[in-house]
């Protein structure tokens, strides 16, 4: 290496800590998923090998950071983890948690009270790792999070009667032990003190070792860089052109299922830019390897439809693991977030060494998976602009009103057939100013319907414009049928999840949509837990 | 269950994988394996030529599949060649690459297909009860309708793995996850020719509620068999997730059709069925199948007379009767979408026809093939649940939501269910078990069943606590891993003959120790006694401690083990005239469901499900497969789609076998709020959870049948569903629905120029004859941008009496105007601009009229909800129409483009008239 180059030592190894010991790799080949590994080490018996994505998966726990730099426990599928991503960091599996937590730990207790609950142990086993990161999600307030942090397994055979209680049980013992009053002070650093008091809390607050740049060589020559500035990331991306960005790490553990393999890799985990949500006066900018749980503490509150589109995208281990730079660039022509970025009118930030260019999200996507970045370049942030009464204010709006609907076979976990995400804003005279709506899954990438949105431009918001607008839409965005679903049930539903969006914000001043079907009844979603 | 999750380490072998099949239907040509040394470590390829003199037949009886296939392929997935190798990846990849000449052929998908070509499998059957060809002759009124019964795909979480060792300490160990090790053995050993004494089965546990693992357990089995047989060495054959649910297998289909002949009543006078049903390409489940179907045909409603048809046919997939359910399940079906037409075609609510046709007098009545059955606890359950789950109020309050939400709509419905637990092998029917009794005292149970996890051991230590008077800690309950005792009971989760059989086990037990405790006894001084009056309870018997009893009883080489194998008296079966006693028990029950129904996309949700069951409150794990099975049945009817798309490409993976695609039912996707009602029962302990749950859930379907009808807002419409009714094909039917509603309407001449984003002026109210009930849904009216000429009426309207129907302006929440008799509508004179029937509403505004221009038609105020338009001069009855009607001059796959017909600004209102804080978070 010549003397410009800053010496970065090459190794050989991964040293990581799995169910309470720590273990060192060596030569393992860098495609290898966490589940292959723990397969070949005999573990879960069988269940690793056979994780399937859509049901899914195999999950474990991951210590991970939050956006404040906190320890906190995600849940993360082990078949979509390639081995380097998990250098330096603390794995626990089910069968650890059984064996560290003894069965007095609450979430184990739980679940050997309801014995009934499940009768697949591979299911057991996914259901005890989301009661786990429940148990220790300070932040777990709600009936609607608690669906969506339950919403990782699909199966057959589990009584929702039994893990609902199971779960209550859980979450009783866990706001019992945050109530608690602090023994002493604010411990060192004014941080929160350890209020659980078993063995995984004892990590959680135990200070995390910095995120170290390393390079990791297999056994074949094959490579896995872990810079930790843009700088850094651009250099290499340019020094070593074959080489493939990795951010979450799902598609790419996909492939490597499939055996693909790679000549090198560069990880965005290390560049501790890249996982900021940076909050503007007048705009959001979100790093692209922000995961989406992370966008949704972050954006959650301020924007509500972009927490109900993320509470339909993937499971709970999809989102921890998920950035919303790895999913725009795979530009997937059935993208959840893609359609609702749109209609917040987000736009892009592309970085390469020679500089920077800003884009509309809405002109990224190209036809067949492809985008608008050159090569070289990287998708730096996404800026999606807030939407205070100032700043509407100074564009002469009055209010904004935006929402997401997504139409799957099934509500979680699964690509969706359509995906629409629409908004208004209207000025003072309640005349559309503007309208955003955008669609994924009806053709071969995400769409916004311009020429409609053009004509709704100056049209009151009401019944008369909207069945005005219903023709020239179902004319200007022409659906394609897979095997999914047909033409004709995507040209409607193009359509009627429009007319949706009319009922539900019939008077977009009012925050709260028209409730017209049975989810306050039956759902009670913001009723605690 | 408890929580095994940590095994012991398996032994390093060889892993095979299975090359299988990518088309449905074609021939084989030449295979060309890849070069070995394109693979890490030895790979090694076998086909069926390989195994030269080796029976290929897994089933010796009838029409079946080989185990690797010769010349042909039938489903795909089917396999038929083996690649072993080191590495469980590289057999894959090696698998993957193998070149093969397929030749494919046109495959039968459907069962109308398959029964057009004329492809059946074995023999009609037929079952004729009195005379049905006369009966309905001369029913007062007669109903013909056809339904089509979908399919439901097994999707496994861990596919099947089986494991083959030639040099096991028993000779040959097959280790695989199956239900019934004894067919396995039976089909291993016919295999690889070799003794049933040589072979010995390990089966794991398995998933309650997922599925039986018998036909695929053993085909896999002898696939790794054949592996280990060539390499001379244990051998691992694991399948991947599309591999098992393509073998796996489904639910078998059903076309049906019927003519019922009714009277005015509703009462069912004659029944002529005919049945279609999918066998998948060997039929091997499809005769079972069958006689439980014919059983279950009319479940616990009468018919007096009666003929059933049944065909089997040929398709090019594979069924298997591995779900719980099979047979009762379909024929629980027809029998409901039977009476919920009729009661359709007499326009009465479908709970009044089904109870009317509940077998009415008597504390038991006679099913049509001759067993009596407990009607008065079917009359009993029924009646329950329609009190306990206040079905009448909540029709009625569903009606009333229903017209004021003109997007969403809810529907009820509940039907009664009976569960025969038997099957028309009365030698099939039996269970076995084995008891030791150690000499402390203990007991070891060994059930002839395989551990599904859903606690059937704690049930069983239960049992013989009871029985022998023994703390349960004492007893250890095993399952029957080698399948050493003997089948297993046909019906999952049939515990009854299980537990005849641990009752009888130990009354061989206590006829054993009761004349050695009386000897002990009279021996002690206490006299002679009678042994049979000796109880066993609370460790002693008689007084005398067990583990002395025991002692004694070992002293004197009485054998202390008993087994047995339990089959109820009295079952007997005649196929011919059809006839006998095939059930040993009955279960009966009801449930009733609320499903929305959303208009902009299809969706269905469960909101309520009440099921009304004889079980026990305690008893967690009967409710937990209650549940699963109710999940089960859900996903059939409204979720799970196994038909493939038209557009996926011909040869390519189905749908119906990747889990990206297949609707499996999700926790978001399941019922809101569920319960169970038990039941009272006298019966020890409650069983067959894990079947009835699926009969029950075909209320949802009959929900969401109420649903759709919903939107036709009280005219009378034959709705039709098919099986599974899922958002797609919901939405289809409403469009359906609208056009058929439309086209209902008389043709007016129009004199309108034609609008195009208008509703079409086939639209708006229905011709005054026949007289429609009053609808409920008072008319808005259309936007006064309407600039057209007046329409002049079809038909000269009658005359409106001052009649109590409701004024068309009236906003459902603005005060209904009523100011006297309304007015006789005056005929319009052309040119002449009009005013509306009926006074104006007292806000309303007139707009300003520009001079020179005509007078907007209807004088309302700009901002008021637009509508469908009222044409001129005709009666005031508002119209029943389902949906907004569609645009006309559209071309074909045309969308729904709804006018909409109320008023967005419709808020729910709590009862005491506050509005609820709704969270923050929109929800679909």
């Amino acid at each position: 290496m010549d003397g410009t180059q800053r010496k970065i030592g090459m190794q050989s190894w991964l040293s990581f800590e799995l169910d309470g010991i720590p273990r060192r790799v060596e030569g393992m080949p860098m495609h290898v998923t966490l589940a292959s590994y723990l397969d070949g080490r005999g573990c879960g018996n069988g269940r690793y090998a056979q994780a399937d994505r859509w049901l899914g998966g195999a999950p474990v726990i991951l210590l991970d950071a939050d956006s404040e730099g906190l320890a906190v426990y995600r849940t993360v599928d082990s078949a979509r983890l390639l081995l380097p991503q998990i250098e330096g960091t603390v794995i626990y599996t089910a069968e650890g948690i059984l064996r560290l937590g003894g069965p007095d730990h609450p979430v184990v207790r739980a679940l050997q009270n309801h014995p009934e609950l499940e009768t697949e142990p591979s299911a057991c086993a996914a259901w005890l790792i989301a009661l786990f990161e429940a148990y220790y999600r300070p932040d777990l307030k709600n009936r609607q999070q608690l669906r969506s942090q339950l919403d990782l397994v699909i199966s057959r055979t589990v009584d929702p009667a039994a893990l609902e209680a199971a779960a209550k049980e859980v979450l009783e013992e866990a706001h019992t032990r945050l109530a608690k009053p602090h023994r002493s002070s604010a411990g060192p650093g004014g941080q929160a003190q350890d209020r659980y008091g078993d063995a995984f809390s004892a990590v959680l607050f135990r200070p995390m070792p910095e995120a170290a740049d390393f390079v990791y060589v297999d056994d074949a020559k094959r490579r896995y860089y872990r810079p930790q500035t843009v700088m850094e990331l651009l250099r290499l991306k340019a020094q070593y052109r074959e080489a493939r960005l990795v951010s979450g790490g799902g598609s790419f553990a996909d492939r490597a299922k499939a055996g693909d393999t790679w000549p090198a890799l560069i990880s965005l985990d290390g560049v501790s830019e890249l996982r900021l949500s940076i909050a503007h006066p007048d705009h959001w900018e979100v790093g692209a390897a922000v995961t989406l749980t992370a966008l949704e503490e972050a954006l959650g509150e301020e924007m509500p439809a972009l927490a109900k589109m993320l509470r339909r995208h993937g499971t709970r281990a999809v989102r921890n693991r998920a950035s919303i730079g790895g999913h725009l660039v795979a530009a997937d022509p059935r993208s959840d977030l893609a359609p609702l970025l749109m209609a917040l009118d987000a736009r892009i930030v592309l970085t390469g060494l020679e500089g920077e260019r800003e884009a509309p999200l809405s002109s990224f996507f190209e036809t067949d998976r492809r985008t608008i970045l050159r090569p070289g370049e990287i998708l730096r942030s996404v800026l999606i602009p807030r939407f205070t009464q100032e700043l509407l204010g100074a564009r002469g709006c009055s209010t904004r009103c935006c929402d997401y609907y997504k139409v799957a076979a099934r509500r979680q976990n699964l690509p969706g057939v359509v995906s629409a995400a629409f908004a208004i804003e209207l000025d003072h005279q309640h005349l559309i100013r503007k309208a955003w709506l955008a669609y994924s899954g009806v053709t071969d990438r995400p769409i916004r319907a311009r020429q409609a949105e053009a004509s709704l431009v100056g049209k009151p918001w009401n019944e008369a414009t909207l069945v005005a607008t219903l023709r020239p839409l179902d004319q200007e965005v022409a659906a394609a049928g897979d095997e999914l679903a047909t033409r004709e049930y995507r040209r409607q539903l193009v359509v009627t999840l429009f007319q949706k969006f009319f009922y539900q914000h019939p008077h977009p001043e009012q925050a709260e949509p028209v409730e017209l079907g049975a989810t306050l009844e039956f759902l009670r979603p913001a009723e605690a837990c | 269950m408890s929580l095994h999750l940590l095994r012991p380490d398996p032994r390093p072998l060889l892993k095979a994988a299975v090359i299988s099949s990518p088309h449905p239907a074609a021939t084989l040509g030449t295979m060309a394996p890849p070069s070995a040394d394109e693979f890490e470590g030895d790979v090694s390829f076998f086909f069926a030529a390989d195994f030269a003199g080796v029976p290929v037949n897994l089933h010796p009886e009838g029409q079946t599949n080989p185990v690797l296939a010769v010349e042909s392929v039938s489903y795909w997935g089917q396999p038929i060649g083996l690649v072993v190798g080191e590495s469980w990846q590289e057999c894959r990849r090696a698998a993957a690459a193998v070149q093969v000449n397929w030749h494919p052929s046109p495959a039968l998908h459907s069962v109308a297909h398959a029964s057009a070509v004329g492809e059946f499998l074995g023999a009609a059957r037929k079952v004729t009860v009195g005379d049905p060809a006369t009966t309905l002759a001369q029913s007062p009124r007669r109903l013909e309708g056809a339904l089509s019964l979908g399919s439901q795909a097994i999707h496994h979480r861990i596919p099947l793995r089986a494991m083959a060792d030639p040099d096991g300490p028993e000779g040959w160990t097959i280790t695989v996850a199956t239900s019934d090790p004894g067919a396995v053995r039976k089909c291993v050993s016919r295999v690889l020719n070799l003794p049933e004494s040589r072979v010995t089965i390990r089966a794991g546990a398995t998933a309650g509620g997922e599925g039986l693992r018998t036909h695929d357990a053993a085909l896999v089995s002898a696939l790794a068999g054949l592996a280990a047989l060539r390499c001379r060495g244990p051998v691992e054959l694991s399948l991947d997730h599309e591999q098992d649910a393509a073998l796996a297998g489904q639910r078998h289909g059903a076309e049906v059709n019927f003519t019922v002949g009714f009277d005015e009543d509703g009462h069912l006078l004659a029944l002529d069925l005919q049945i279609e049903l999918d066998g998948g390409c060997d039929g091997c489940d499809a005769p079972a199948t069958v006689d439980r179907l014919l059983l279950h045909a009319l479940g616990g409603y009468s018919v007096p007379h009666l003929q059933i048809s049944v065909r089997t046919c040929r398709t090019n997939r594979l069924c298997r009767a591995s779900l719980p359910g099979e047979g009762a399940a379909q024929g629980t079906l027809i029998a409901e979408e039977i009476l919920s037409r009729v009661a359709q075609r007499l326009g009465r609510p479908a709970h009044e026809i089904r109870g009317r046709n509940l077998s009415p007098n008597g504390p038991e009545s006679t099913l049509f093939f001759g067993q009596r059955c407990p009607a008065a606890a079917l009359r009993g359950a029924w009646e329950h649940a329609l009190a306990d789950s206040d079905y009448l109020a909540r029709r009625e309050a569903i009606q009333i939501w229903n017209e004021a939400n003109s997007c969403y709509k809810r529907g009820l419905a509940v039907i009664p269910i009976l569960l025969g637990k038997g099957g028309t092998a009365p030698a099939l029917q039996r269970a076995s078990a084995e008891v030791r009794l150690n000499g402390d005292g203990s007991v070891n149970l060994l059930l002839g069943i395989q551990d599904d996890r859903s606690g059937m051991d704690t049930q069983a230590a239960q049992w013989i606590a009871d029985r022998l008077g023994l703390p349960t800690t004492a007893i250890g309950v095993s399952f029957d891993e080698s399948g050493r005792l003997g089948p297993p009971p046909p019906q999952s989760g049939d515990s009854d003959l299980l537990q005849g059989a641990v009752i009888e086990v130990c009354q061989i037990l206590q006829q054993r120790l009761r004349p050695v405790t009386a000897l002990m006894i009279a021996a002690q001084g206490g006299g002679m006694v009678d042994p049979q009056s000796l109880h066993f309870s609370g460790g002693r018997i008689g007084g005398l401690p067990l583990v002395a009893v025991v002692g004694e009883a070992l002293k004197q080489r009485i054998p202390l083990t008993a087994e047995t194998s339990f089959s109820p008296a009295g079952l007997w079966w005649d196929d011919q005239p059809f006839t006998g006693t095939p059930f040993h028990g009955f279960q009966y029950g009801a449930a009733v469901a609320e499903v929305q129904l959303d208009a902009f996309s299809g969706e269905c949700h469960v909101l309520r499900a009440n099921l009304f069951y004889p079980a026990r409150e305690g008893e967690a794990e009967v409710l937990a497969a209650l549940s699963r099975s109710w999940h089960l049945g859900h996903g059939w009817m409204i979720l799970e789609n196994t038909h493939t798309s038209s557009h996926s490409p011909p040869g390519e993976t189905p749908r119906e076998v990747s889990t990206a695609h297949y609707a499996l039912p999700g926790l978001a996707d399941l019922t809101f709020a569920w319960q169970v009602h038990c039941l009272p029962t006298d019966v020890p302990s409650s069983s067959g959870g894990e079947e009835a749950g699926v009969m029950l859930a075909v209320a949802i379907r009959d929900a969401v049948r109420e649903a759709i009808r919903a939107f036709a807002g009280g005219s009378p419409v034959d709705v039709e569903i098919p099986v599974p009714s899922n958002p797609e094909t919901i939405l289809r039917m409403l469009r359906e629905l609208s056009r058929k509603l439309a086209e209902t309407r008389p043709k007016r001449e129009k004199k309108a120029p034609a609008r195009p984003s208008s509703a079409s002026p086939s639209s708006g109210p229905p011709p005054a004859e026949p007289p429609l009930p009053p609808p409920p849904q008072p008319v808005p009216v259309a936007p006064p941008e309407t600039k057209a000429a007046p329409v002049a009426p079809a038909e000269p309207a009658p005359v409106p009496e001052p009649q109590p129907s409701p004024p068309p302006f009236a906003h459902p929440r603005r005060p209904a105007v009523v100011s006297g008799p309304l007015p006789r509508p005056r005929p319009p004179k052309p040119g002449q601009p009009t005013h509306e029937e009926g006074p104006p509403p007292p806000t309303a505004k007139t707009p300003l009229r520009q001079p020179g221009t005509p007078a907007p038609r209807f004088s309302r105020p700009v901002s008021s909800p637009a509508n469908t338009a009222l044409v001129q001069g005709q009666p005031k009855m508002p119209p029943a129409r389902p949906l907004p009607p569609r645009v006309a001059g559209s071309e074909e796959g045309e969308v729904l483009i709804n006018r909409p017909i109320f008023s967005p600004s419709i808020r729910r209102h709590r009862p005491d008239g506050e509005e609820k804080a709704e969270d923050q978070n929109p929800q679909e």
